[in-house]
């Protein structure tokens, strides 16, 4: 799709969904607000992605944009590019998008309850989908939605069409919006925190069902949700955004071994795990989410942030790619990585065997030798991978961080960690 | 400290540096005794004969800070085959033909100080029996005995007498809080009921609240919803805590928060509990956020109690098939630990027309026909630390974290072996 994609490793597939410096805006009493700002990423082909943060980060208004259902007229993408298929949805004609909705891209919604319409029988509102997207007879798409009941493990589906939302059960209801969202064998499916309403047996089976629709239609998921438990279970790749704007994201065993971002160290630190001990004081991540009113000029968590230094507050930190560290030596992205950093490549591990004890002092020798590397950062011009995240397309499966300090921090250790 | 008791007497503790009114304040308290005792004294140490480690708790609590709870001979809440029946009105006449048996005979006990988890999916009645327990629902049958005395039938000043010791937090930090009273009157509400000083030291004791809880002092004069989310369920807390009680029904309290504020959260109640020797009764649906408060934990299923035991040992060795699968289903933050999910076909069977025999039958990989006919009673399980105490011994739950040290003066050599080495389940077999 892109002439910049390096050769495939064996674990890449092809991107089928790529979204490209996207920004979002609302306008409001309070003006204009940027509620995404600049966010790139790939969903690959028959893969999921995982866009993990706290509410208010934009997750779901990325979603939004993807389907084009910003709320009118406040909401409108500024600038930016969402290919699908090759095609830039951000431009496509609201007739075209019609066709996208639910035909190539679906969407399962966080509650069950008011993603359907109370006052239409399943039936109705399943065959509509297909009245839609596929056929004009109504008996045809009334058999084809009973089809799909029963595919997403809804027993008698005949008699389910007849009945209406209330009669099921919340894991049931979530049935329906999936069977929905996957009616018409869509590309991509578009998972807003599917599971969150409900139960964990109930979560259990609808990720469950989840992963056993994708294996089988080869569908791509990109999937939101602030629980780091169902991405660790789920995802392929992950994107973690945090007031608008993508800290870091990659491979999920990658971040998840070896998180580099301030941000998500401390929110990997934070969930009480079976593993920590009992009653002991959890890591917290201080304050909360800024407003979108008042963001910090630089990076947006530096008010947050355990090792924020005066870097932080100039200009906002540029994703980096950063080498593999779950295989030293090897860097996931293949070739390309290795040709194109050398300021994120050496340094990096360097700093780590230097580890913590250095952190906390502001600059040590060692870093102050990285300087001209860190200068060279802050250059869109001289910036290896500055072109690489906003012209080219970056490999979908390489890992990158926005964050000045990146390379000082200590080796990540997971708080259960035996040691 | 040790002043004699007024309706308006205030405990200092040190560690939190703030003034709580004391827990017994009227010499019109409902249980014998009370008037005579020093405030943080009260329940749990009436029937251990030990005196000196009542003061001795008294001072060293507060000195400390008490990293430990209470261990009372009595537990602090008992309940007794609680049922909670709401009738179904149905059919022309909208007659209660039908009863929906959201808790259907249930013991549980609770010590001072203690955590105990209550962990089921929704629709087991585990919020009900919040409610009960609080006395916010009249229960249709059973005891809850909370200090000595039985709430299940109190009514009036008796009732109002007890619940200053207990308190609630909801859920919902949103629809639990008046969104058209400012929350310094929200958070002295509590004080104005039970006519607690006047209205400049109610003012103070709301700041010193605010304080403690993590909010800034000009948050009094403000609204709830110009707070965020974790910082309504501060304002939840500080009005739970602002009559100094000594047990708090929590009911899902951090479910609706993101997991950093979920930490903060769950920082300040155990830092509240230390300080002010609270105990808990934590009701949430996410197993390792239970788990990571509780001391014990029981599982919930349709009305009933399966199994309850000490919350390491039931990470570990989950007896009932129900438990099992829960614990299965928890997504692990760890790609890397893929592990075999138990998945449970179905849900959760309406509590109006339950299933014969064992209520988990029909979704029981196990089941045999001997479950479809007969309810398991919960039993102890042979394995657990040894030693098993027969039933009735249920009242001697003491704290399960072994590390409070006050309590090697524990007395009763004739004491049934520690609640942690006890663990019960309601299943016919041992798997």
């Amino acid at each position: 799709m892109t002439p910049h994609t390096p050769e495939p490793t064996a674990d890449a597939a092809p991107p089928i969904l790529t979204v490209k410096d996207l920004v979002t805006t609302f306008d409001t009493d309070a003006g204009r607000l940027t509620a995404v700002d600049g966010v790139s990423f790939s969903v690959r082909r028959g893969r999921t992605l995982g866009l993990v943060g706290e509410s208010g980060c934009g997750k779901s208004v990325t979603a939004c944009s993807i389907m084009r259902l910003l709320p009118q007229p406040m909401g409108r993408i500024a600038s930016g590019q969402i290919l699908f298929d090759g095609q830039d949805l951000v431009t496509a004609p609201p007739e075209h998008m019609l066709k996208v909705r639910g035909g190539q891209i679906g969407m399962i919604f966080q509650e069950p309850m008011t993603a359907l319409n109370p006052v239409h029988t399943i039936g109705r509102q399943l065959s509509e989908v297909f009245l839609l997207h596929r056929t004009r007879d109504r008996r045809e798409a009334l058999a084809l939605s009973a089809g799909i009941l029963a595919k997403v493990g809804i027993p008698s589906p005949e008699v389910r069409l007849g009945e209406y939302p209330h009669q099921l059960s919340g894991g049931m209801r979530q049935r329906v919006v999936i069977a929905m969202a996957l009616a018409c064998k869509p590309a991509v499916v578009i998972a807003d925190e599917p599971t969150t309403a409900l139960d964990v047996t109930i979560q259990a089976q609808i990720l469950e069902l989840m992963q056993s629709l994708q294996r089988e239609m080869g569908m791509a998921i990109l999937l939101i949700t602030h629980d780091l438990g169902v991405i660790a279970e789920m995802c392929d790749d992950i994107v973690v955004m945090y007031a608008g704007r993508i800290a870091e994201a990659g491979p999920v065993e990658e971040i998840f071994a070896a998180p580099r971002h301030p941000y998500t160290r401390g929110l990997l630190d934070s969930i009480p795990r079976l593993s920590t001990p009992r009653k002991a004081r959890l890591n917290t991540i201080e304050g909360m989410v800024p407003g979108l009113a008042d963001m910090p000029t630089g990076c947006r968590y530096q008010n947050r942030c355990p090792w924020r230094a005066d870097i932080c507050a100039s200009p906002p930190p540029e994703q980096v790619i950063v080498p593999a560290a779950t295989a030293p030596g090897t860097t996931k992205a293949g070739p390309r990585d290795s040709r194109e950093n050398p300021v994120a490549g050496t340094p990096c591990r360097e700093s780590r065997a230097a580890d913590s004890f250095l952190w906390p002092k502001a600059l040590s020798p060692r870093h102050q030798q990285s300087t001209p590397a860190t200068a060279g950062k802050n250059n869109p011009a001289h910036h290896p991978c500055r072109e690489s995240v906003n012209g080219g397309a970056p490999h979908p499966a390489a890992a990158r961080v926005a964050c000045h300090r990146w390379q000082e921090l200590p080796t990540y250790r997971r708080p259960d960690h035996p040691l | 400290m040790q002043s004699p008791p007024t309706t308006q007497q205030h405990h200092f503790n040190p560690r939190s540096g703030m003034t709580l009114p004391t827990t017994q304040p009227r010499p019109r308290a409902t249980h014998p005794g009370d008037s005579s005792r020093s405030p943080v004294v009260t329940a749990g140490n009436a029937g251990a004969g030990a005196p000196s480690r009542a003061a001795g708790k008294a001072s060293g609590a507060s000195a400390t800070g008490g990293a430990g709870a209470t261990r009372g001979a009595e537990p602090l809440l008992e309940v007794r085959g609680l049922k909670m029946h709401f009738p179904v009105r149905e059919g022309l006449f909208l007659r209660a033909s039908r009863s929906n048996r959201a808790v259907d005979g249930l013991d549980l006990a609770l010590a001072s100080g203690e955590t105990l988890g209550l962990v089921g999916e929704s629709g087991c009645g585990k919020s009900t029996l919040g409610k009960c327990i609080v006395r916010l629902y009249r229960p249709t049958a059973g005891e809850i005995i909370f200090q000595g005395s039985d709430l299940a039938h109190a009514s009036g000043a008796a009732l109002k007498a007890q619940r200053r010791h207990l308190q609630m937090i909801f859920q919902d930090p949103v629809e639990s809080l008046n969104s058209r009273h400012t929350v310094g009157d929200i958070v002295a509400e509590p004080l104005a009921i039970h006519g607690l000083g006047d209205a400049a030291w109610r003012q103070a004791k709301v700041r010193e609240l605010l304080d403690r809880v993590g909010l800034p002092a000009n948050a009094a004069t403000r609204f709830p919803f110009e707070f965020s989310g974790g910082q309504r369920q501060r304002i939840g807390i500080a009005r739970a805590i602002a009559l100094g009680p000594r047990l708090i029904v929590c009911d899902e309290p951090v479910s609706a928060l993101d997991v950093s504020i979920q930490s903060q959260v769950l920082n300040l109640l155990l830092e509240l509990q230390r300080d002010m020797q609270l105990s808990y009764l934590f009701i949430a649906h996410n197993l390792a956020v239970v788990k990571h408060v509780s001391d014990r934990i029981a599982i919930m299923y349709l009305g009933k109690i399966v199994e309850l035991a000490e919350a390491d040992e039931i990470y570990r060795r989950p007896r009932h098939p129900y438990t099992r699968a829960l614990i299965s289903a928890i997504p692990e933050p760890d790609p890397l630990r893929k592990k075999q999910r138990i998945v449970l076909q179905g849900d959760v069977p309406s509590p109006i027309d339950p299933p014969s025999g064992c209520a988990f039958h029909p979704r029981c990989p196990h089941a045999t026909d001997r479950c479809k006919i007969e309810a398991p009673a919960l039993r102890e399980t042979s394995l657990a630390g040894g030693a098993h105490a027969p039933k009735g011994t249920r009242q001697n739950y003491g704290n399960s974290e072994g590390e409070n040290d006050n309590g090697s003066s524990r007395a009763a050599p004739a004491a049934p072996p520690p609640p942690a080495a006890r663990h019960q389940v309601a299943c016919h077999y041992d798997l």
